[in-house]
């Protein structure tokens, strides 16, 4: 009853003030529904009087993963380090969603800081996965909790269970993708560099995307080409130019496929190297480099991790723990370990120690 | 007006043969026996109107604390850094300046360490590939070319006070963000003078191209020395790193005392440890800070943020035809208007870095001042003006030069004045004085009218009223003149002067007064 409630609620009137009542009722049936699952780690509240904008996605409810700022509402990373932290500005992400009218229900559950696939190692308690067979009659209460998946769990599972159209999620090594897969929908991470990551907090900067789950791919592609924007602000966008030559490249062959509804002649190259019993081979493509993917991915998100996560000292924001009476305080580094041992997850520390082993020079 | 100046230090070109050339030792008599061998870093801030990563403006000392700190400047999660391509330009200015390869490509780099003004746990630098390398430096009055590794941009950090009573330390981010030009010379240099004359030249450098005001007593430049010693002829010994020098006097002080320090050590057959020192102003003593065990490990690691740098040829050659007149130039151009070494100098020394504008814009200093007023005019005239009546009035009135009131058109009108005899040499410092006193923007030729300075055009008669005067009033020096005790004479000028109020052509009333009293008697 609680799902169908909050299904009903994700396309909005478009009327403002039934849009406003249906945002107020909405906001409750979120709420309930998300005590469950535990998707959002914040709602959304819609002032009163709230003018709507206009524009393209004015009917479109999204979630916004809570390691993207929000001037309005807190981001927390679902750290224990950011727990009361509001960011001052908003996203660029953020920015381009609002002001294409898109109405913002929440902050989505993650694990800490990006780091995790399973959505377990969050302040705000796991994610449970809303997926269900649709013949199930077995009440909530009682039914199997199973992972969502991460580290956008929660933006995978607020888009399942229907508390929005769409989610903003991140991907720095599958972040997106194991999730979307978990929870049943479908999830999209785009190209590094063709969403903005001015707002994003960095886990590995070389690495992390923004990128969108959703109900459906046509709100997908929706929201994508609202976002794939380039932003002056995020050193590593892709150029404009680099943009339009892609494009040029890729048009060809996106109108042969929205001619027809059928896939037929359509040709999907995978990388031999990634062969195994769920894909069978379509047309093999050799990189050969892939063996070595995984474990330079470990390297290079954890290195990053290690100087990304330096800053939160507990000096200019966040969490801080000072030093109890009579502790060593004659080294700046010995002042931060209370605030950086107490405001840490297991998880987050352990990158952060892997990530400082490699860049150590001896 | 100035052409183009970078054709004026093309033959330094001749110089690059020493660019490879380690320079030998230099026998020295306060350690007989002995060498020492000086290599030096140099942090320049760089004197953009916004910071290296932001777009916050950079701040100066007297700004309240924390005034100039964006989010990025706080290291406040999902900040990015934007490279400001002013600081570049800056940059390679400096390179150009110092000699230096422009490297077409560099890269960003952290560089890793916890400290409170430190905001988000490293410093972005250039260790790995910066964007300029093998330059020189000239000595000033020295033939020696000091050779420059490398030329690297980077973060400047916050700042910390202590309060030792409330065993507090208050952070400020003014100049957190700010950025820096680091400059490392190889080891050439060989005595603490020859360390001083570097800091010296390498300042008056970076304000002449205008990237840096190069002020070390207010942090803007800041000297880390590596200083070793040796047995003469014999290779270099271990060096030791002494940091936060903050004037040339007490670097030059620090280095002595450092070289006899580890001339003692040796002399005594105990080894010089490589470390890293602190200096003691008040003892002129350096002491230990940390050892090389203790040497902390930055973690370098490409910024994952900043793409590479890359500068076009066209780039580099399109700053280089733009290039400001540099020192040597300056130097050169002046003597040869007519002006001594002396007189060059004390222009290019006038309110040192003061007037460095922000992104490169060169400021109105004492020499675009002289400049401007010899423009038709006799230069030694002009540089006698600037230099003894216009400092001296303004250091007498404790004003620098960048307080000066008194306009170029102004300065040029009163030259003008002055050596067209329409006031005498007093009146015109009279309306010197007059134009500082009140911040006068009136030309000094509407002045002299209205304050009655003008030498009197009523052919003589004045001057005869005024010496007939001082005859009848001083009647006894009147007499000890027609005596034939001539040098009396001069009271009675003095008596002319001072009743014409500076006006009376001195020569002209001795002339008058001699001829009365003789013919009188």
């Amino acid at each position: 009853m609680l799902l169908n409630t909050a299904s009903r609620c994700t396309r909005i009137s478009k009327t403002s003030s039934l849009r406003l009542l249906s945002l107020n009722a909405c906001k409750g049936a979120i709420e309930s529904k998300n005590h469950d699952v535990n998707a959002l780690v914040f709602t959304a509240n819609v002032p009163e009087g709230a003018a709507s904008v206009s524009g393209p996605l004015q009917d479109v409810s999204v979630a916004v993963k809570d390691n993207i700022c929000t001037a309005d509402m807190p981001t927390t990373c679902s750290s224990r380090m950011l727990k009361d932290f509001k960011s001052p500005f908003h996203a660029t992400v953020v920015q381009l969603l609002r002001e294409a009218g898109a109405t913002l229900v929440g902050k989505a559950n993650c694990d800490e800081f990006g780091m995790g696939s399973l959505n377990l190692y969050s302040v705000h308690g796991s994610v449970v996965n809303p997926y269900q067979p649709g013949s199930s009659t077995i009440p909530w209460s009682d039914r199997q909790r199973r992972s969502a998946g991460g580290s956008s769990g929660g933006s995978a599972a607020a888009v399942a269970s229907g508390m929005c159209h769409v989610a903003l999620g991140t991907d720095t090594g599958g972040s997106i993708r194991l999730p979307a897969s978990y929870c049943g929908i479908p999830g999209f991470k785009p190209s590094y560099g063709i969403i903005s990551r001015w707002g994003v907090v960095s886990y590995a900067d070389s690495l992390d995307c923004v990128g969108v789950l959703g109900q459906k791919v046509e709100d997908i592609v929706q929201v994508f080409e609202i976002l794939a924007k380039y932003d002056e602000k995020d050193p590593s966008a892709a150029k404009l130019e680099t943009r339009e030559k892609a494009s040029a490249i890729c048009q060809p062959f996106i109108q042969s496929l929205s001619l027809s509804d059928s896939l037929d002649g359509l040709r999907i190259g995978i990388p031999q190297r990634l062969y195994n019993s769920e894909v069978r081979p379509s047309v093999p493509v050799s990189l050969p480099s892939t063996p070595y993917a995984l474990s330079a991915y470990y390297v290079i998100a954890t290195a990053e991790a290690s100087s990304n996560l330096a800053r939160y000292d507990g000096i200019e924001y966040g969490l801080r723990v000072d030093p109890p009476p009579g502790a060593d305080k004659t080294k700046t580094a010995h002042v931060y370990a209370h605030s950086r041992s107490a405001g840490f997850g297991p998880e987050v520390q352990r990158r952060i120690l892997l990530g400082t082993y490699a860049l150590t020079a001896e | 007006m100035l052409g183009k100046p970078w054709s004026n230090i093309r033959p330094w070109s001749c110089c690059k043969r020493f660019a490879h050339q380690l320079r030998p030792q230099i026998p020295d008599a306060r350690w007989p026996g002995y060498a020492v061998v000086i290599g030096i870093e140099v942090h320049a801030q760089i004197k953009s109107r916004e910071k290296l990563f932001s777009n916050t403006w950079t701040s100066d000392l007297d700004e309240a604390p924390n005034t100039h700190v964006s989010p990025y400047d706080a290291a406040f999660p999902g900040t990015l850094p934007r490279l400001n391509p002013k600081c570049v330009e800056l940059g390679v200015r400096t390179a150009i300046a110092l000699n230096a390869q422009v490297n077409h490509r560099s890269a960003f780099d952290r560089k890793h360490y916890f400290y409170h003004d430190l905001p988000s746990g490293y410093q972005i630098t250039q260790h790995y590939a910066p964007f300029a390398s093998d330059g020189f430096l000239q000595l000033e009055k020295n033939a020696t070319a000091v050779r420059i590794k490398q030329i690297q941009l980077e973060q400047d950090t916050g700042k910390s006070m202590s309060d030792v009573r409330r065993r507090v330390s208050h952070v400020d981010l003014n100049r957190a963000g700010t950025g820096l030009m680091e400059i490392v010379s190889e080891p050439d240099l060989r005595s603490p003078e020859e360390a001083g004359n570097y800091v010296r030249t390498l300042q008056s450098l970076l304000r002449s191209v205008g990237s840096s005001d190069g002020n070390m007593e207010q942090g803007s430049l800041r000297c880390d020395v590596n200083v070793s010693v040796n047995k003469y002829n014999e290779p270099f010994g271990t060096r030791c790193e002494i940091k936060n020098l903050n004037s040339v006097k007490f670097m030059m002080v620090a280095i002595t005392s450092e070289a006899f320090r580890q001339i003692e050590l040796l002399e005594s057959g105990r080894p010089v440890l490589q470390e890293t020192r602190g200096f003691d102003e008040d003892k002129a003593e350096t002491y230990a800070l940390r050892s090389k065990e203790d040497a902390p490990d930055y973690r370098y690691m490409p910024d994952p943020n900043l793409p590479p740098l890359f500068l076009e040829k066209r780039y580099v050659s399109s700053i280089r035809a733009e290039m400001p007149e540099l020192p040597d130039a300056t130097r050169s151009r002046l003597q040869a208007l007519g002006l001594s070494h002396r007189d060059a100098d004390v222009l290019m020394t006038i309110d040192s870095g003061r007037e460095v504008g922000h992104d490169g814009q060169l400021g109105h200093g004492a020499i675009a001042y002289f400049d401007t007023v010899a423009q038709g005019r006799d230069p030694k005239v002009v540089v006698n003006w600037i230099t003894h009546e216009l400092l001296g009035q303004l250091s007498h009135r404790h004003e620098t030069f960048m307080e000066n009131p008194l306009s170029a058109t102004q300065m040029g009108d009163l030259i003008d004045l002055v050596q067209d005899k329409k006031i005498t040499g007093t009146a015109g410092k009279t309306i010197l004085r007059h134009v500082l006193e009140h911040k006068s923007t009136a030309m000094p030729s509407v002045l002299a009218k209205e304050l009655s300075l003008l030498s009197n055009d009523d052919g003589d008669a004045s001057l005869q009223k005024w010496c007939e005067e001082a005859i009848d009033t001083l009647t006894e020096e009147a007499q000890a003149v027609r005596d034939g005790n001539v040098n009396v004479i001069n009271k009675l000028v003095g008596f002319v002067m001072k009743r014409s109020r500076g006006t009376a052509n001195a020569k002209a009333a001795r002339a008058i007064l001699q001829s009365k009293l003789s013919s009188r008697s």
